[in-house]
This record gives C-alpha cells, sequence and structure tokens, in this order.
C-alpha cells in the first residue's frame, strides 16, 4: 500500500468501508506511526463536527419562492410552447425564404432571444402574483442556460419582467416590431400578450424587458438599459441585484 | 437520514410538488452545504425542481433520496462548470454601484444559527471533493451509494472524501 493509498484509506476506516485485511494492515500501520494515528484523530474529529451540523433553516418565504418560480416557468412553457406551435410554421417559411431569397447567413454568434418564452413566463408570473403568491417581485432565478430572469414591482403596482443572457441580438430574427434605440443602443419594441416587450444589447449583454403599458420612453426602462454592467464578466445576476437596488424597485 | 427514517417510497411517483413539500427542507440542507450561501442554495434548490419535475415521468419509484442526492449533485456541478466558463469578475469601482453592506436580517439571522466557522472551511474545499463530503458527512451515504450518484469509482470516492477532509483540516487549523 503506498503512503497516498494509506491516507487516503484513514477515512474509509472511519466509515467502515474497509475490507478485513486492508483494516489490519492499516490499524498495525497506526500503531507504529503516531504521525498517522494523529491525522486519524483529527479526521474524525472533522467528519464528528460536520455530521452533527444541524438541518439548515431556510430563510422564511424562500422555499415557497421557489416553488412559486417554477410554478410560474411551469405554466410560462406551457403558455410559450403553444404560441411557438402557432408560431412556428410563419416562422420557418420565412427563415426558408431567407435562406433562399437572399443568401443570407445570420453570423453564428448572433442569437434571437425566446420573446414569447420571455412573455409567457411574465404573464405567469403575473398571474400567479395577482392569486397572492408572496415573494416573486425579488425572485431572480435562472430559466434554463445562461438566461437570467427577475420580476420587479412598480409603483403603480404593475410588474416588469427582464431577462438577461449574454450574446448578440439577430435583429432579423425578431417578429413584428418596431426598430428604435433605447438609451443610446439598438433596440426593439414589440408586443406579446398584451404586454410591451423590448430587446436591447448593450456590452455583449441581451435585456429583454416585459410589462405593461409604454416602454421606451418610461425613465424605469432607460434606468434598467443604462445600468448593464459595464464589463461582460460580471454575472447577469449580480447586475440584476445592483440594478434593483439602483432603480429602487424589486 | 436512511430509507428506514421514512425517505422510502411508498411506490407511487410523487408530483414535484409534494416533492418539494416533503423534501424542500432536506434539498435546501444540502444545497446550502454545497455553495455555502442562501442566495446559490435557493437557486439550486429551484434548478433541482425543474429537473425533477422534467425527470419525474422516468422515475421509478425506489430510492427517491438517493435520486434527489443525484440531482441535487448533478446541477450543483453543472453550475460549477458553467461558472468556470464563464467566470465572473469584480464589479467596477464606482460609488453609484455601492450596496448596503449589511445583509438582510432573516439572513442575518440564519447565519448566526450556522456553525460559521465549518460552513466557510467547506466553501475551501473543491467541488468534486466537497460533494463527495457532503454526501457522506450531511446525508449520510455509503461509498457505493455516493460512488452511483456522482458517477465515480468507490477508489475515487474514497481518495476525494479523505482529501476533502484533509482539506477541512487544513482549512480549520
Amino acid at each position: 500500500m503506498s503512503d497516498e493509498e494509506l491516507h487516503d484509506e484513514l477515512s474509509a476506516l472511519l466509515d467502515d468501508e474497509l475490507g478485513a485485511d486492508a483494516r489490519a494492515e492499516l490499524e498495525r500501520r497506526l500503531i507504529d506511526d503516531p504521525r498517522l494515528a494523529d491525522e486519524l484523530t483529527r479526521t474524525a474529529e472533522i467528519r464528528s463536527a460536520l455530521r452533527d451540523l444541524p438541518e439548515v433553516e431556510p430563510p422564511p418565504g424562500a422555499l415557497e419562492e421557489v416553488v412559486n418560480a417554477v410554478r410560474a416557468m411551469e405554466l410560462g412553457e406551457r403558455r410559450g410552447r403553444r404560441r411557438r406551435l402557432v408560431g412556428s410554421g410563419v416562422a420557418a417559411t420565412v427563415l426558408l425564404w431567407l435562406v433562399v431569397a437572399s443568401q443570407v447567413t445570420v453570423p453564428a454568434a448572433a442569437t434571437t432571444p425566446d420573446v414569447d418564452g420571455a412573455v409567457a413566463l411574465h404573464s405567469a408570473m403575473a398571474e400567479i402574483e395577482s392569486a397572492g403568491a408572496p415573494g416573486l417581485r425579488s425572485t431572480h432565478f435562472v430559466g434554463g442556460g445562461d438566461r437570467v430572469h427577475r420580476g420587479f414591482g412598480r409603483s403603480d403596482g404593475g410588474l416588469v419582467s427582464v431577462f438577461t443572457e449574454p450574446g448578440r441580438v439577430d435583429w432579423d430574427g425578431l417578429g413584428d416590431g418596431e426598430k428604435t434605440e433605447l438609451a443610446g443602443e439598438r433596440a426593439w419594441a414589440g408586443q406579446g400578450d398584451g404586454d410591451g416587450v423590448v430587446v436591447v444589447e448593450r456590452r455583449g449583454v441581451i435585456v429583454t424587458i416585459v410589462g405593461a403599458g409604454e416602454m421606451v420612453d418610461d425613465p424605469m426602462i432607460l434606468a434598467i438599459v443604462d445600468q448593464v454592467s459595464a464589463t461582460g464578466g460580471v454575472s447577469e445576476r449580480t447586475w440584476l441585484d445592483r440594478m434593483g437596488e439602483l432603480v429602487g424597485i424589486g | 437520514m436512511g430509507d428506514a427514517d421514512g425517505w422510502s417510497d411508498t411506490g407511487e411517483v410523487p408530483t414535484w410538488e409534494e416533492v418539494a413539500r416533503d423534501h424542500g427542507r432536506f434539498l435546501y440542507s444540502v444545497a446550502y452545504r454545497l455553495t455555502g450561501n442562501h442566495e446559490e442554495a435557493q437557486d439550486l434548490v429551484q434548478d433541482v425542481l425543474l429537473r425533477v419535475r422534467r425527470g419525474l415521468p422516468g422515475y421509478q419509484p425506489g430510492n427517491l433520496r438517493g435520486w434527489l442526492s443525484r440531482i441535487t449533485t448533478n446541477a450543483f456541478l453543472d453550475g460549477v462548470r458553467r461558472k468556470q466558463r464563464r467566470p465572473t469578475t469584480a464589479l467596477p469601482e464606482d460609488p453609484d454601484w455601492v450596496l448596503p453592506s449589511s445583509p438582510a436580517a432573516d439572513e442575518e439571522a440564519a447565519r448566526r444559527s450556522l456553525p460559521d466557522h465549518l460552513q466557510a472551511a467547506l466553501a475551501e474545499v473543491p467541488a468534486d471533493f466537497r460533494v463527495v463530503v457532503v454526501l457522506a458527512d450531511v446525508v449520510g451515504l455509503t461509498y457505493d451509494e455516493i460512488a452511483d450518484r456522482v458517477g465515480v469509482p468507490v477508489g475515487t470516492v474514497r481518495s476525494r472524501l479523505h482529501r476533502g477532509r484533509a482539506r477541512l483540516r487544513e482549512v480549520l487549523a
């Protein structure tokens, strides 16, 4: 048995996971090697301390928030799927026409943010909130992959959803809407399920915002876009947290 | 927290909401031990419940706790790998970006109630080793069970567990 194996097996001895022969050999070595015996004692103390750790008490409402978030995503996915089924035929035709007729190839790095999915998730969140479920407004979560979502409450009681994801926008892939400018950046404004939708790209981060009313001239929306992280490496979740503090919402 | 302690299934496949209701605290506790903070623990539990929801149609009633442990472990390690691919950087030194220095009251209360030094030391253990330590010493799985959940040989479990505990010893020395 090598020295390395010998040390690795100290834990196995404590956990009663050694065969009879290996155990006997290790016990012999422990008698002859006080440093090894000391290591066993200290490992036993660590093991015991870990096993005595209490179950962690979640902060009040934390699990409820998580469950509500998953419910919203479940509902949003179902709605998004229905919308995509309706839209997929049209989208496929348009894409085929673009490829065949114009020979235009979309740069590989550019992506079309899932506006339908964002709208569906936003409306599901709003519905769950209106049914009285607490805590969703301060919940932020990854909606699969690198996309992060956070809902914010507005002073008028409405809800704004902000989605961020790394990447560049394929502007031609977005549906009917208005190409515009927001906070000095190229933007797209459209509608979905009666809500306003804005897509803007800044410093390698795609921001999709869903909310009621006029979006483009809303100071709160401008503040949100204005605060997109200065460095692409900052996690979107951190950015969302800071934004919530800065614009005083959430 | 073995199967004899009420973790065995009744033979029926639960809904994800039943899993959240019955095992949410267990999931949260394991998630907190793995991540080291409440915010990431909450995200991890959410990820686990999403995976549970997707995985339930194919779940064979048996050892639900083992299945949940595997999902939690995979979700945690996937998150670690995602972070490694997209490392975060320090936020710019801009006075406008200053956040309140004190944590929320409930966060602070929860922190005070935990053995801080041990939790902080766990965070110093490399993720692959930490998973094995948490599964052995917090969840209480055997080496065979850990090997099955993590997808590595038993010998690797033994080695990672001891090195993880050794790292804890160093940090706590």
